[in-house]
Formats: structure tokens, C-alpha cells, sequence
């Protein structure tokens, strides 16, 4: 067991837990929040993604250790209903998933995107998005979210 | 006058379920099933003009709820953002056979829309009495009831039912899917409908997408502890010894659980249980069975356990001997692991007095209700199942099992524990839907045109384990504490899936049924996965049409319309097509139209 200081979503939590730990376990059970989510705990889905920095990284595989002092965002952090990121708003015009399990990964990865590349080709969504799983089959609704999102309009 | 576009408004930012600790909704803590014959068992009108609806039906995934709040909204004359929706919960909700078969809203809603139109008959009298006029005089907008041309005279529903039960007799009818009530109001004529056959934002993706939403995986209780399970080494292994010596340091480690076969491992946190799990020594013996090298080798060598002609229609050996041409094709189908995009999750709280509770995403909770009950030799209505929305699953998934894993093990420790499966649980040993091979013929005339279809199917049953989790022996921990599955069934693969559009003439289908590979605690219990229809007999039959419209040279969405009559069917088809750019794409495969 250690002690580490994290700063997530702009509140600074200390926890003591074994420094092998995952974020993810420690930003649900310690820090208390519902996302990320558990989706296959080896980096393969990415329903567990937080920003790390503002770096899209999948928490099942981040050692507390290495989270250390490091500013993290959740999706609960990235915007609140009544003030929702523009990401978010643009998910939920789009009406972009059905069961939403993994839905911490499309959001959070499309905020990296944009930050980087305010107005992405569909080769650097393709990289933004590789690894994401979704098993309903939404990617197409997902697809139309982020150029929403990008304020990117498509011809049919 | 409220415009449609103001009703629609209020639909944004529901609030849909209610808190774990908002106890108003249940007039006491008790387990038993509300009886469907009340109306107040499937409707509330609360003194903030909020409605709250009881359902039996649960969401895993569909977006079933948004439509369920649509027929109420409908029924009632409120705005859809005015109802609370309770889904699945043994205490609180009627039995309404769960969700499956894609029938939640054809049949799952009438008894809503039933009970709706008698609240909206009951209210109504209610206003004709206080506002002085007669029921046909009145109008209700957004609920409120004011009398047709003197507008002043109103009062909302709210107001009307002054926080007194608003109730009444209903007539039941069916059980399960099919279970329906009827009393004093009479539904409305679907030519009228403002709110039903409109497109509604779903009610569940703004708290999802910004992070509110609650799953089962985050519900918490006071005093939870996190398990893990550890699962037989090989088919029918058993515990030879547990040696938890290396686990004892692990922080937060609480107990280890063995039970017959079943071993799980208890602690204060999730990390730690699942340390534990990977560092728990146990022994198991050597398999009690292996699994054949080729499945289809196999299921065509072994001595099927039934075997039933399912169709039998025409002469299909006149077919054949006067045929003019004969298309045939073999379509092997592998086991297939539902691979939810979150594994199973359930938190049990095991009470040796008093009501048991257990939370999870299982999707027909009222039978899973009797098999933990079974599974933990206490009575049905000491226990309490709460359905929280899970991962997406269609299926018989694997909620229920790990909500037997969850029970097994708070019921050990005397404390409420949450079950998380991992990945490896989860594809190891979650639910698989069955292998089949399906053998097709076709008998063609001179012209291309069908004769006759000949199928035979060899597979493993579809419901080895039923997806009515009832028993005990239905779950893998009740298998692996030594209770027996009593009630395995035999599911086909049928011509087409279970029904189909296709006028063919002459048809014959012939199922086996192959004996499970190991009948109890198997990683190979079958039960249903995306079902409706039968995905095997779908996907054999459809693929095999593509075959014969190849061989008859005709484009296959014509091809297929020569052999549809019924009109929904050729609809549907022909949207697909439509959607799909058909035209444009020129067939499944447009290289082979390069000239």
C-alpha cells in the first residue's frame, strides 16, 4: 500500500492503495464515481478511457502509480447536464448509442480528436477510434456525432 | 393551447427509474409481485403531476423504455417527460415474463396502454364531478382536464387525485409476454395518436452520454464487499484442495468460499478480490470430459438425442426426382460467446432474516427471483430481484449467473457482495448459443424456379439452459454446488429460423438435436443468444436463397420477392434494399458486374 495524491475532474483525491492498482478500480471504488467502466481490463475495448493530460488512456492499465499527480477527466467531468461539452451535446443530438456501455471511450476519444484536430479527415478519425468497441453497432450514429461535434456537414 | 412541439420539449432530461433509496415508490419494503389485477400495480399519479409507471419489462440495450413511456403519454394526455418509468423489479413491478423475442412493446405495452386508458376513464370522472360537467364535455391537455369552450374550469390530474390512491379492478388475461389487463377505459383509436408513432429522442442517452447514468455495475449498498469466482480448471474438474496461504496478506481480504465446486474468493475491494482470485491456490482433478478436436465432425457422428421432422409441407420427393436441377450447400455455425461489451455484474445482499436483495441486469427477473431462491433454500418471497440496467445482451448472457455467484458468496459472508465477471469469466464461461450445421437442397425446374426445399439440421440445443433462470440448476454456481438442470429443453434449427416469408412450394425439414458435449457446469452451456428467429436457420436459409438466385442468374432481392407474398414481408424487404443503395451496389458483390 501507498499513498498517492490524484487530481480528478479538478478535485484533488489522496488514496492509499497498492501502487499495482489500475486507475480504474481506484477512480470507482475510492474516488466513487461510475465511469469509467469495466470492459475487458486488457486494453482491447476501451470502455474504462479516461484523459490522462488530456490524453485518452485506458484506465484498466494504468497503474495508480503512474497516475500520480497527473490531472484526470471522466466523462461525469467533462461537462454537467446543464452545461454539457459540446462533444456530449452533439452524442446525444445524434442519439449515438444504444446501451451506452462503452460510450466513456467514443466521447472522451472524440474530445482528444478535436482538441488536436478541430475539423479531422476520416483517416485521423479512423486512428482516433481504432481499438474502441462497440457492440451494439452504433458507429454510424457515432460517426455523424463527431462531425456534429466538428461542426463538419456531410453530404449524403 | 400547448403545441406538439411543447410536448415534445418536456421529453428532454427525464428521469427515468428512481433512486435505490427513494423508498415513496414502494408502499413497504416487501418482496412480494405486485398482483396484476390493481391499477395502482401498474400506475401512479403522483400530487407533482408526475406518473409513475410499474413494468414489468426491462431495457437491456433496445431503448424499449423511451416507447413504453410514448403508449402511457398517449393514453394519459401527458407530457412523456411527466412519467417515471420502474422496470423489473420483483417487489414493485408485475410479472411481465421479462423481455425476449423482440415482443416488448407488441405485446409488453398493451397492458400499460390498458391501464392508462382506465386511469385516464377513472380521472375523468373524478373531473366531471368537480368541474360540473359531463366526461365527453372535457378535455385534457398535458394533464390537465378542463371543460371543452370554458377552459377556466380545470383541474390537473395531480389535483384531481390529491395524493389518494387513484384505483381499480382490472380483468387479466395470459401470463408472461402475453399477459394483459382490461377495465373501464377503452384505449384510443390509433388514428388519433399524437405521441405514439413519433420519433422521440431516447429518454436514457443524455444521463448516459454525460455520465449519470446508473448500470448495475455502480450500484453500491453500505457495507459491500467485492467478489471474485475461480472456475473449474476443465470440464466436470473438481476441488481437490483450496490453500488460501498466499492470499492472507492481500489487503482488505476477507474469506474464501468453497462450496461443492464453487469457489469465490471475498474483499473489501475490487482490486483485492480480484488478487486474490488470480493468487488462490486451488487443485482441481483431471477433466471429467475433453472436447472433441472437429465440433462438426463430431455433431455429424454423434447419436442424436431427438431428432423431429419441424415441416413437412407438399411432395418434397417429387419434387426432387422431377427436378431439373438441384442446388445444394452444408452451412456450418460455431458455438458463439455473447461478448457483452461489459461482463455480467450483480450485487447481492443475503439476509438469513428478512428480505434479500439482489441487483442486476438479468433480463427476466421475476424467474430469476425463484432460482436464487431455490439455489439459497429460503422462499421466493424472501428474496427481491432488481433489475439495473447492463451492458447490451439480448440473450440469456450471463446476468443471472453471476448473480447466483454474487448470492453464493454474500449468503457465505453475511454481508452484501458485488460480482463483476472478468473478460475471461465471461467468454470462458458465459451462456454460448449452440453449433449447428444445416444441410440444404433445392430442386429447380427448367426455368430457374424453386420446387422444393430440403433441410436437415444437426445441432446442439438452443436452451440447454432455458433463459428462464428458475431453477437453480439453471445457473452455473447452483450446477457447481451439485444442483442438477431440471429443466434443459430442446431448441431446433429450423428451415428459415422459427418462421419465415418464403412461398416455396415444397418443403421438408428434418431437426436432430445433438446431447450437450458435458451436461452440467459446462463452458459450453447453450441457451439463447440474439435469438428471435433462430440466427442459424437464418442465416443457412438466407444464405442459401443468395445460392439458388445465383444459379437461377436473377438479382436476389427480386429473386426473393417472386417468393413473398405477405405484405409486411415485401415491405420490409424492399426498404432494406432501398436503404441499403441495392440498386446502385448491384448485387452482394459488384466486382463480379466489372466488365
Amino acid at each position: 500500500m501507498a499513498h498517492f495524491s490524484l487530481r480528478v475532474n479538478g478535485k484533488a483525491h489522496a488514496v492509499d492503495v497498492d501502487p499495482q492498482c489500475p486507475v480504474l478500480y481506484v477512480l470507482r471504488d475510492n474516488a466513487g464515481l461510475n465511469n469509467p467502466r469495466f470492459g475487458c481490463g486488457l486494453g482491447q475495448c476501451g470502455a474504462c478511457t479516461v484523459l490522462v493530460n488530456q490524453v485518452p488512456v485506458r484506465s484498466c492499465m494504468l497503474p495508480v502509480s503512474r497516475a500520480a499527480g497527473k490531472d484526470i477527466v471522466t466523462l461525469e467531468g467533462l461537462g454537467t447536464p446543464e452545461n454539457p461539452h459540446p462533444v456530449q451535446k452533439a452524442f446525444i443530438e445524434e442519439q449515438a448509442f444504444q446501451c451506452g456501455y462503452c460510450l466513456n471511450g467514443w466521447v472522451l476519444a472524440t474530445k482528444a480528436l478535436l482538441d488536436k484536430h478541430p475539423h479531422p479527415t476520416d483517416d485521423q478519425m479512423k486512428t482516433a477510434f481504432e481499438g474502441l468497441v462497440c457492440r451494439c453497432g452504433s458507429h454510424v450514429q457515432i460517426a455523424a456525432a463527431v462531425r456534429r461535434a466538428a461542426g463538419i456537414k456531410r453530404s449524403a | 393551447m400547448a403545441t406538439r412541439r411543447d410536448f415534445f420539449k418536456l421529453g428532454g432530461g427525464l428521469l427515468i427509474g428512481f433512486s435505490l433509496s427513494d423508498s415513496g415508490i414502494l408502499p413497504q419494503l416487501a418482496a412480494a409481485t405486485p398482483a396484476p389485477g390493481r391499477l395502482d400495480a401498474w400506475l401512479r399519479i403522483m400530487p407533482d403531476e408526475s406518473v409513475r409507471v410499474f413494468t414489468g419489462k426491462v431495457d437491456i440495450g433496445m431503448g424499449v423504455q423511451t416507447g413504453l413511456i410514448q403508449v402511457v403519454a398517449e393514453e394519459l394526455d401527458v407530457a412523456p417527460g411527466r412519467i417515471q418509468l420502474l422496470m423489473g423489479d420483483t417487489s414493485a413491478t408485475p410479472d411481465q415474463g421479462g423481455v425476449g423475442g423482440s415482443t416488448s412493446i407488441s405485446a409488453g405495452a398493451k397492458p400499460l396502454r390498458n391501464a392508462a386508458a382506465t386511469a385516464r376513464f377513472l380521472l375523468l370522472e373524478l373531473a366531471s364531478r368537480r368541474l360540473g360537467a359531463p366526461p365527453e364535455q372535457l378535455q385534457v391537455v398535458h394533464g390537465i382536464v378542463s371543460v371543452k369552450g370554458d377552459t377556466g374550469k380545470s383541474a390537473s390530474y395531480g389535483t384531481l387525485v390529491g395524493g389518494k390512491d387513484l384505483n381499480d379492478a382490472l380483468r387479466v388475461s395470459g401470463g408472461g409476454f402475453a399477459l394483459n389487463v382490461e377495465g373501464k377505459g377503452k384505449p384510443k383509436d390509433p388514428a388519433t395518436y399524437t405521441v405514439v408513432g413519433q420519433s422521440l429522442p431516447r429518454v436514457d442517452l443524455p444521463p448516459k452520454i454525460l455520465g449519470r447514468a446508473t448500470y448495475s455495475t455502480d450500484v453500491r449498498v453500505p457495507g459491500m464487499l467485492h467478489g471474485r469466482v475461480i472456475r473449474p480448471s476443465g470440464i466436470g474438474a473438481t476441488v481437490l484442495s483450496v490453500d488460501e496461504s498466499a492470499i492472507k496478506q492481500i489487503p482488505g481480504y476477507v474469506k474464501t468460499v468453497v462450496r461443492g465446486n464453487f469457489v469465490g474468493v471475498v474483499a473489501e475491494t475490487e482490486w483485492s478480490a480480484i488478487k486474490a482470485a488470480k493468487e488462490l491456490t486451488v487443485s482441481w482433478s483431471a477433466p471429467a470430459a475433453s472436447l472433441p478436436e472437429n465440433v462438426y465432425q463430431h455433431m455429424r457422428s454423434a447419436k442424436p438425442k431427438t431428432t423431429r421432422e419441424l415441416v413437412k409441407q407438399g411432395d418434397v420427393g417429387t419434387a426432387f426426382s422431377s427436378a431439373a436441377k438441384k442446388v445444394e450447400a452444408t452451412y456450418e455455425w460455431p458455438f458463439q460467446a455473447h461478448a457483452t461489451m461489459g461482463p455480467g455484474c450483480a450485487v447481492a445482499d443475503v439476509r438469513a432474516e428478512g428480505l434479500t436483495t439482489i441487483w442486476t441486469g438479468a433480463q427476466k427477473p421475476h424467474a430469476l427471483q425463484k432460482g436464487l431462491a431455490q439455489m439459497l433454500g429460503i422462499s421466493d418471497d424472501q428474496v427481491r430481484v432488481v433489475w439495473v440496467e447492463a451492458a447490451g445482451s439480448y440473450g440469456r448472457a450471463g446476468d443471472e449467473d453471476v448473480a447466483a455467484d454474487a448470492a453464493l458468496l454474500s449468503q457465505a459472508v453475511g454481508k452484501p457482495v458485488r460480482v463483476q465477471w472478468s473478460r475471461a469469466d465471461m467468454t470462458a464461461w458465459g451462456g454460448k448459443g449452440p453449433a449447428a450445421i444445416v444441410d440444404l437442397a433445392a430442386a429447380l425446374d427448367a426455368q430457374g424456379g424453386v420446387t422444393a426445399i430440403d433441410q436437415t439440421s444437426r445441432a446442439f440445443s438452443g436452451t440447454e439452459i432455458i433463459p428462464q433462470a428458475n431453477t437453480a440448476g439453471n445457473m452455473l454456481a447452483g450446477q457447481l454446488i451439485g444442483m442438477p438442470n431440471t429443466n434443459p429443453g430442446d431448441e431446433f434449427v429450423r428451415w428459415g429460423g422459427d418462421n419465415y416469408a418464403y412461398t416455396f412450394q415444397n418443403v421438408r425439414s428434418v431437426g436432430h438435436i445433438i446431447p450437450p458435449l458435458y451436461v452440467s457446469s459446462s463452458p459450453l452451456r447453450t441457451t439463447h443468444l440474439r435469438d428471435p428467429n433462430g440466427p442459424a436457420g437464418t442465416f443457412a436459409a438466407e444464405s442459401f436463397v443468395d445460392e439458388i438466385a445465383a444459379e437461377a442468374g436473377v438479382d436476389s432481392i427480386e429473386f426473393r420477392l417472386r417468393y413473398i407474398d405477405e405484405p409486411r414481408a415485401k415491405a420490409v424487404l424492399t426498404a432494406a434494399a432501398a436503404r441499403a443503395k441495392w440498386d446502385v451496389m448491384g448485387g452482394p458483390n459488384p466486382v463480379d458486374q466489372l466488365a
